[in-house]
């Protein structure tokens, strides 16, 4: 499996867990990890050094548009989940208001991861 | 902003903070607020944490672990004239979500192990354990009613009372400082390998079992 189809499952995990906002450590860890594979998922198909950390990566602007766009949608839902997923605790309220938002940013995100694989 | 309150916690509020620590801020009320129009400039890189009032009452209604860590250190630097913050930490209950909680620490420690099957990143999974690590001792401390929220101190205090040595203690200290270096952007001498990754996961479950044994 190439580390782009990884990360398609990666993000189904993210789905998965979301169900419930109480386990907010495990849907954390899940998204930046599904983040984290797009990320060296791209890095590994343009032959560049694969991430170690989630973050906010850019990507050369001569590489194919398919993997610009699956980088700059994992900046723009790793900036949103910051605000949504604070880091000291369960987020039942803003995850509450916040997932459906970020339920069509990863929609669009494995589109994007669709096309580039 | 007459509604917005700003508290400070963490190692600045305990006065043991350091070069490498943040400055923890928490904004309640107004969730866009401009700190720095309110009270606060420094050098210091801040880290700040926003609810609204909102989630501040639904999570004093389970008693969260972060209330019960402002209440214990947290000092407030902007009030509102009717105190609200100090008003809902003063009646702040019991956690209630001690199972919970440790069995989703459970969980990550599973996803971190199926992520060793694929691609992966050492540094990335071994902070996930570490995280979990310190969740779990953080947990532990308030279980034995010992709250400790320190950066690593929570492990010096509740380890030797569940049972461990001061080597193991010393190494999930060390284990921690390789997850805030390498979140700080300066990456450890050692390199971590799968197979490092594979015996902490086996050593922090037994951890979380340990604390399990906590929970009334």
């Amino acid at each position: 499996m190439t580390t782009l189809l990884e990360a398609a499952d990666r993000l189904s995990a993210v789905r998965e867990a979301a169900g419930d906002p109480r386990a907010a450590y495990l849907i954390r860890s899940r998204l930046c990890r599904a983040l984290l594979t797009c990320a060296r998922g791209v890095a590994e198909r343009q032959g560049l050094e694969k991430p170690v950390l989630p973050g906010q990566w850019v990507l050369n602007r001569d590489a194919p548009q398919e993997l610009q766009d699956v980088v700059r949608l994992c900046r723009s839902i790793y900036q949103n989940a910051e605000h949504l997923c604070q880091p000291s605790e369960s987020f039942d309220v803003r995850w509450e208001d916040g997932w459906s938002e970020l339920q069509r940013d990863l929609a669009q995100l494995e589109d994007a991861l669709q096309r580039a694989t | 902003m007459s509604g917005t309150e700003v508290w400070l916690y963490g190692s600045s509020a305990r006065g043991d903070n350091d070069a490498s620590s943040d400055v923890d801020v928490l904004v309640a009320g107004e969730l866009d607020v401009d700190i720095d129009k309110l009270c606060f400039s420094t050098d210091a890189s801040i880290s700040i944490t926003r609810y609204s009032w909102r989630e501040l009452e639904q999570m004093a209604g389970y008693g969260s672990l972060f209330l019960h860590h402002v209440r214990l250190e947290g000092r407030p630097l902007v009030e509102t004239g009717d105190k609200r913050l100090e008003t809902l930490l003063g009646s702040l209950g019991r956690y209630t979500r001690a199972h919970q909680e440790l069995r989703c620490f459970s969980q990550v420690l599973g996803d971190v192990e199926q992520s060793l099957d694929g691609d992966h990143s050492v540094a990335f999974e071994l902070s996930v354990v570490a995280t979990a690590a310190r969740h779990a001792a953080i947990l532990g401390c308030y279980l034995l009613s010992q709250p400790d929220f320190g950066r690593t101190s929570a492990f010096r205090r509740l380890l030797p009372q569940i049972g461990y040595d001061s080597d193991f203690v010393e190494s999930v200290e060390q284990l921690y400082a390789f997850r805030q270096a390498e979140n700080a952007g300066r990456p450890s001498n050692q390199a971590a390998t799968s197979g490092d990754v594979r015996v902490w996961i086996s050593k922090i479950r037994e951890l979380i079992v340990r604390v399990e044994q906590l929970v009334a």
